[in-house]
């Protein structure tokens, strides 16, 4: 009896297992899987944009697993966590990438795969059909410089401070900078590639303070860039705003530097917005509802004290309580 | 004349020669760089080098190494703007400091208790280190100090005592301090002794591993200051801030002439290794030279040291 009973409870129980599973029930769908990737995740633009993909995958129903390589030098890193995802079997990937020219085989891999990808700002620049997001770098460039060169009135030594050199943003940025200059005699352009990061900016800002004392404005490329550049100048001795800072992007720091007049301005686009929209890009190439390739390009501007407290901050700046 | 230069120890007095040539060459290309302003600028930060290179000295001196003090750096970082929004600038700092020294008390149990190489422990501190700090902040640079936190910490890493910046007047104390131990301490004896002759110390009745854990807290601690200053000059807490540092901290211990093979070197060496380093970065970007080229220059020299220290060892 009590065997018969034991049997009949297991089929009764593959049963139900059964229509669950034939009916796709909606407690057992699959939730999908997405991965973003960014190449240097303490970088306050990158956690920015987290708060972006966060909030945008809780409000489409999908799960979110978040890869940062730890600095743009770490391309093996980056190479190496997209073959995991690949291994993985990964709905969909958002990928900022470490390197223009050092992903490419492993994202062709990617798009060979049939795993929809999208590729945030950072390029990856392979010649397969994808789906790209991008800022526009050129513009940014000529944003930072039109500004300066009007503060300087086509006049003096503007020091500009790429980030990572193998980054195509930054020199998309660069040549966006160095050619609207071009047009301007008067003005002397000093490059200085330096790694992203505040004890490096400072450093370089400070030796090169020395090596021009005539430079009237310094173009950083990146928050941490701008920090340290802030400090280099304070430390120089100089006053406010007599070397014009023009940074990238808005933290509470640079906020505070802005109001004490010691950044003039800022290049800023809506980078939260912009991970929200690729998040739903590669959930429509999931679907089937959006196939590459395909570019979709973001607006840019500039914010200076007198803007500070007029622009919209929903599609750059994320809530205080975020990560608390 | 000849005879004259032949006698000179180069051993002992080449490094500083170097040193001065280098100062009037690069004085020579752009006298800016001989200006009060940029020395004061550059001992500042190399100060912060120096006390960074001491601590990666006594490892050595050990024959060891310690790969995670440029992890230890990050986590200082943010720990110390992270205890500073607790308990404010002076209590905070210590705080933050001491998270640095736990992170080498642990290293140097593994290392002398346990008997894992010194190379795999400090590797895999360096991660635990690294994944910790990231893990606490999620990746987001910490900042937002009240106006008067920001004042007081910025006075370790920015202010000045007179004419001489704050970190080079705590760089020399602490200096001394470290020369004082190392030479003067029966610590210091049997540091030296253990890098040059591990087993012999056991035999004759030194507690290895008590010293062992000794120097990799000193490592980690010393480390630990540099970043303070670092992050006080910055006045906030990033948690990459010791990436690039590691290399230049073992680099400047082996330039200087402490020895890769342990037993050999010392303050004084770290002192001129670190100052080395630091005046040749500020000196060739004076000169106007790109930043790719210096990296490839600096590598260059510390390459050149490593080699050096080796026909050393086997003379």
């Amino acid at each position: 009896m009590k065997k018969r009973s034991l049997i009949a409870g297991f089929f009764a129980l593959v049963f139900v297992v059964g229509l669950l599973m034939a009916g796709g029930g909606p407690a057992l769908a699959k939730q999908l899987e997405i991965a973003v990737l960014v190449p240097n995740g303490v970088d306050p633009y990158f956690t920015a944009k987290r708060y972006g993909y966060e909030t945008e995958c809780e409000k489409l129903g999908v799960k979110m697993l978040f890869y940062d390589a730890g600095g743009y030098a770490n391309v093996n890193k980056q190479i190496g966590q997209l073959e995991d995802l690949m291994q993985r079997g990964i709905d969909g990937i958002i990928l900022g990438a470490t390197s223009a020219e050092g992903t490419v085989p492993v994202v062709n891999k990617v798009i060979s795969k049939g795993i929809p990808l999208v590729i945030d700002n950072l390029d990856s620049r392979t010649k397969k059909p994808v789906l790209r997001i991008m800022k526009n770098g050129v513009l940014v460039g000529q944003l930072r410089a039109i500004y300066i060169i009007e503060q300087l009135k086509g006049k003096g030594t503007v020091l500009v401070l790429p980030g990572p050199s193998a980054v195509s943003l930054c020199q998309e940025e660069h040549k966006g900078f160095v050619d609207y200059a071009k047009h301007f005699p008067g003005i002397k352009v000093i490059t200085e590639w330096t790694p992203s990061s505040p004890d490096a900016g400072m450093k370089t800002v400070e030796g090169l303070l020395q090596a021009h004392p005539d430079l009237k404005a310094v173009a950083c490329f990146s928050p941490p860039l701008t920090v340290g550049s802030v400090k280099a100048v304070q430390a120089s001795g100089a006053k406010k705003g007599e070397i014009i800072i023009v940074g990238q992007m808005l933290d509470a720091g640079m906020e505070a530097y802005i109001n004490k007049d010691w950044l003039q301005a800022t290049a800023m686009c809506d980078h939260i917005g912009m991970a929200r929209e690729a998040v739903r890009m590669v959930v429509k190439e999931i679907k089937g509802e959006l196939k590459p390739p395909l570019f979709h390009q973001i607006d840019h501007y500039l914010i200076t004290k007198e803007t500070l407290d007029k622009f919209d901050r929903s599609g750059s700046t994320y809530p205080k309580e975020w990560r608390k | 004349m000849i005879r004259k230069i032949q006698k000179i120890e180069w051993d002992r007095y080449g490094l500083p020669l170097a040193f001065v040539a280098m100062i009037i060459v690069f004085t020579l290309i752009n006298p800016a760089f001989f200006s009060t302003r940029n020395m004061i600028q550059t001992t500042r930060q190399g100060a912060i080098l120096f006390l960074i290179v001491s601590g990666q000295t006594f490892a050595l001196l050990a024959r060891g190494i310690d790969l995670s003090q440029g992890s230890v750096m990050s986590l200082v970082s943010v720990a110390t703007i992270s205890s500073i929004y607790v308990f404010g600038a002076y209590l905070g700092s210590i705080v933050g400091v001491l998270f640095g020294a736990l992170c080498g008390f642990i290293s140097g149990i593994l290392i002398g208790y346990l008997g894992i190489p010194p190379i795999l422990t400090t590797l895999g501190m360096l991660f635990v280190a690294l994944g910790a700090e990231l893990v606490y902040t999620g990746g987001v640079t910490l900042t937002n100090l009240t106006e008067i936190d920001e004042v007081r910490i910025f006075w370790f890493g920015g202010g000045m005592i007179g004419p001489v910046p704050v970190p080079v007047v705590f760089a020399v104390i602490i200096g001394l301090l470290m020369y004082y131990l190392l030479k003067c301490t029966s610590f210091g004896r049997k540091v030296y002794f253990i890098g040059t002759n591990a087993d012999a110390s056991h035999m004759v009745g030194i507690r290895v591993k008590r010293v062992i854990v000794l120097v990799y807290v000193l490592s980690a601690l010393l480390a630990s200051l540099g970043a303070f200053f670092l992050t006080a000059r910055l006045s906030m807490g990033f948690p990459h801030l010791g990436e690039a540092w590691l290399v230049l901290a073992i680099g400047g211990a082996v330039l200087g002439g402490t020895s890769v093979f342990g037993g050999k070197g010392g303050i004084w060496q770290a002192l001129l290794g670190s100052m080395v380093i630091v005046f040749l970065d500020n000196g060739l970007i004076v000169s106007g030279v790109s930043s790719f080229a210096r990296e490839a220059i600096i590598g260059g020299v510390i390459i050149l040291a490593c080699l050096a220290s080796v026909i050393r060892s086997k003379s």
